[in-house]
């Protein structure tokens, strides 16, 4: 590892830096690799053995980075041989952060993952960030607190992850508006008491908001700009059911096929203008999707679809010794084949296996076959489950025949098996209430391959 | 598929002794919101809604984080929370439920309790058993097969 510069009198300024003596290894001299160099490295073969001094370099401490580093240990590789730099530390489950609002109770974010590998000795530099990568060169600049130094890698793994994204309307900037993205984001919304939230998106982490924000007692609208409720987890037919529990039992106000238009108030947000009508709001929640987080490997160079990252069935960028994983990349569909970009915890997690595995050089054959979402949330009595595609997924990823079939239609159960080409290529169901026995194990078998 | 652990709803009455003995066993307090076993209202009367501890198990098998395993001496089904991020894959695999959130946001199973789980052993009424045996039709009761039928969904 070679630090280039800076770092003698950053140690001393910063206590994270603490680590930094670690993460001095052997200075490596690599050749700059030009051009013909980089496509070279791609083809490199992937079960090149990684020597235990290589040093790897993750960026990220979200699932992606942290979970990469974990399953590195397992493959065998030297933990001090491996940096994460993280902007934020302890690493948290954005996936409770629904829950922790709705307790009000926020002990129980932190990932556990995050001290072991602290304890078996990887390096963990934060609070920091990546703000540039030379993949010819295979060094990185590392920002600390208003500085910043050049430091060299063997192997780079981006975890950027992703960043929410806001609809560009007048008022975005008003106090009161928030994201549903980070702690901050839940600490700020505890602090309410009373009035009415209005929510935008109604997506899953949009409704999950609405709930929790119903449970801490404030009034709730929730706006959505398609016809439907989750539109990109469950089908209409299954989704109606849930607009009615919402507005009948929760008494969540749904404007569905609304758009808004403008936020309102001096300071503060007082009201939402939609073309529905106003709102009023002492605060406003965007839970308007994510898009990746990946400008680093843009500017380097790497290719893209919109942005996010493409990668092979390794995690492998176009760029040499560059891996890409999580909400900046791009990952594989198992029932298509089909790159797609799905912004989930399970595929950070299922990519972080093969990323670990391609630098370990324990890797062989294709990479992953590709990911099968496996999707449940529960919202209020009302438990929302989904395997394969959905009708719409799988129209996008060109199974234009794809239909929903619905095969249960009660009054607290409601069913649906969604098929293409013949076969079927995703379940739903939606309950109110629990059920005693659900199908859904054997949906899974259907979806997954034969076991040889 | 096979389970080590079973539920009787029709044999069940609310009592909760299942729950509180659960969350006595675990917390050291008789709190139903920290117990790792559920009793709700159901359309018939009450469920139980508990890890089965399947074999071979589903949750297992999607879990990426590797946070799930089957422990080698009781056979049950248990949760690493160390590497949990209650993704809720496992839950959307459940055919029982019985892999749940907490409040905060921490994923809650049934663990068997080292395999001698405290809520069988509260359960006066029969609607919990435990059984390794593989003959498993002569341990349970007639309206057992009900509940057979139905994970085999023939019901
Ligand atoms: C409210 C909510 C609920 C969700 N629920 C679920 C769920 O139930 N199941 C599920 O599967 N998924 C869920 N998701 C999605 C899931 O949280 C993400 O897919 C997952 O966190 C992605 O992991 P990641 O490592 O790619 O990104 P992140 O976990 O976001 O981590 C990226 C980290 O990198 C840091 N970083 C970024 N740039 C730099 C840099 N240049 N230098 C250093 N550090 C940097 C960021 O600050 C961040 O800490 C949910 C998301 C939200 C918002």
């Amino acid at each position: 590892m070679l630090v280039k510069r800076g770092y003698g009198t950053l140690r001393d300024n910063i206590p994270a830096l603490n680590f930094l003596p670690r993460i001095l290894g052997k200075p490596k001299h690599r050749e700059a690799k030009g051009r013909e160099g980089r496509e070279e490295g791609l083809r490199e073969a992937i079960s090149e053995r990684v020597e235990s001094t290589t040093h790897v370099l993750i960026v990220g401490g979200g699932i992606g980075g942290i979970y990469t580093a974990l399953n590195l240990i397992r493959e065998g590789v030297n933990p001090h041989g491996i940096t994460v730099v993280a902007d934020e530390w302890p690493p948290y489950s954005r996936h409770r952060l629904p829950e922790a609002l709705k307790c009000g109770y926020l002990g129980g974010l932190e990932l556990g993952v995050a001290k072991e590998l602290v304890d078996a000795g990887v390096n963990v530099v934060s609070p920091a960030r990546v703000v540039g990568v030379d993949p010819v060169s295979r060094e990185v600049i590392i920002q600390y607190v208003g500085k910043g130094e050049e430091v060299s890698y063997d192997c780079l793994v981006v975890a950027t992850g992703g960043k929410p994204f806001i609809p560009p309307i007048p008022g975005i900037g008003l106090r009161g508006v928030t994201t549903f993205y980070r702690l901050n984001d839940v600490r700020r919304l505890l602090s309410l008491r009373g009035g009415s939230a209005v929510v935008v998106g109604g997506g899953l982490v949009g409704v999950a908001a609405a709930i929790s924000l119903r449970r801490r007692g404030l009034r709730v609208a929730l706006i959505e700009l398609k016809r439907s409720l989750l539109p990109q987890v469950i089908d209409p037919p299954l989704s109606e059911p849930l607009r009615k529990y919402l507005t009948g039992v929760e008494g969540i106000k749904l404007f569905l096929g609304s758009r808004v238009k403008k936020l309102l108030g001096s300071g503060r947000v007082t009201a939402v203008l939609t073309d529905s009508g106003t709102l009023s709001a002492d605060a406003v929640v965007f839970a308007t999707g994510v898009r990746p987080n990946s400008e680093l490997l843009l500017r380097a160079g790497a290719s893209n679809v919109r942005g996010a990252i493409t990668v092979d069935g390794w995690g492998r960028t176009s760029l040499a010794g560059v891996y890409a994983l999580g909400d900046c990349a791009l990952s594989k569909d198992y029932i298509t084949g089909r790159a797609t970009y799905r912004p989930l915890g399970f595929v950070a997690a299922h990519y972080a296996k093969y990323v670990a595995k391609a630098i370990a050089g324990t890797a062989s054959g294709e990479g992953t076959p590709g990911v099968i979402p496996t999707i449940y949330e529960r919202l209020g009595e009302a438990r929302v489950y989904r395997l394969g595609l959905s009708a719409s997924e799988a129209r996008s990823l060109g199974l234009s025949d794809a239909e929903v079939e619905v095969i249960k239609s009660g009054d607290n159960v409601w069913e649906a098996r969604i098929l293409a080409k013949g076969r079927i290529v995703g379940w739903e169901l939606v309950t109110i209430g629990h059920e005693h026995v659900i199908p859904t194990a054997t949906y899974l078998k259907q979806l997954l391959p034969p076991k040889p | 598929m096979k389970y080590l652990l079973h539920v009787i709803p029709e044999k069940c009455d609310g009592c909760m002794e299942c729950v509180y003995a659960c969350s006595i066993a675990k917390h050291g307090t008789p709190d139903p919101l920290k117990a790792l076993i559920r009793v709700e209202r159901a359309a018939s009367g009450w469920d139980i809604i508990v890890c089965r501890h399947c074999n071979p198990a589903p949750c297992i098998d999607v879990c990426e984080f590797n946070a799930l395993r089957v422990d080698e001496s009781t056979g049950a089904v248990v949760l690493n929370r160390e590497l949990c991020t209650t993704c809720k894959a496992c839950m959307s695999v459940c055919p029982f439920e019985g892999v749940w959130e907490g409040c905060g946001g921490a994923v809650l199973k049934c663990d068997l309790c080292g395999g001698d789980p405290a809520c069988v052993k509260a359960c006066r009424k029969g609607a919990l058993i435990l059984s390794k045996a593989p003959d498993k039709g002569r341990l349970l009761s007639k309206s057992s097969v009900d509940e057979l039928l139905r994970i085999k969904g023939l019901r």
